[in-house]
């Protein structure tokens, strides 16, 4: 399973502008991380998710934007991906889990 | 004049404080209690230490429904 995960990130991580990526199992531990993301945020991140899902209805997964000054991070279910802004401010990954 | 009459496609709004008490709802959100708004500071407060630890200046979470922002030491949320 590691071997999976690992190829799915890298083939994910490799996809243009995509700075960092963080994989999370359901309690919020840090089963991967890459480039730019600390791990130490894994359980954050799916602190954030797991509120979010309170807010929709019972079948939808949650797809969150946090953006800042410099990046967008994606969720998307147990994936992160964090992606520094292009000059156009669009979103620069987007990974359906 | 409300803010279904200033925008057209107005939905829901909420105003909250750095409490998560509501200041004001309209809309979608009028039904929503202290629950939600307990739910989305609780959302803001893991995004803040995400984004302190970053060194990077926070903008707006939002996911497929709403839009959360904070200005002047309120919390702002639209359903979009």
């Amino acid at each position: 399973m590691d071997r999976q995960l690992a190829d799915a990130l890298n083939q994910c991580s490799s996809t243009n502008g995509v700075v960092g990526m963080v994989c999370t199992d359901k309690s919020g531990l840090c089963l991967k991380a890459t480039g730019g993301v600390n791990a130490s945020t894994a359980g954050y991140y799916r602190s954030i998710i797991e509120k979010a899902t309170t807010l929709l209805s019972k079948n939808e997964a949650p797809k969150i934007t946090i953006e800042t000054d410099t990046s967008l991070t994606n969720l998307h279910s147990i994936i992160v991906v964090r992606s520094y802004r292009q000059q156009q401010n669009k979103p620069k990954v987007l990974i359906y889990h | 004049m409300s803010e279904a009459d200033i925008l057209k496609d107005f939905k829901g709004s909420m105003t909250l404080d750095t409490e998560a008490n509501i200041l004001s709802s309209a809309g979608t959100l009028q039904s929503e209690g202290k629950d939600f708004a307990k739910t989305i500071l609780s959302m803001l407060q893991d995004v803040n230490f995400i984004t302190t630890s970053t060194k990077q200046d926070f903008k707006r979470l939002s996911n497929q429904t709403f839009v959360i922002t904070i200005s002047n030491n309120k919390i702002f949320v639209v359903v979009q």
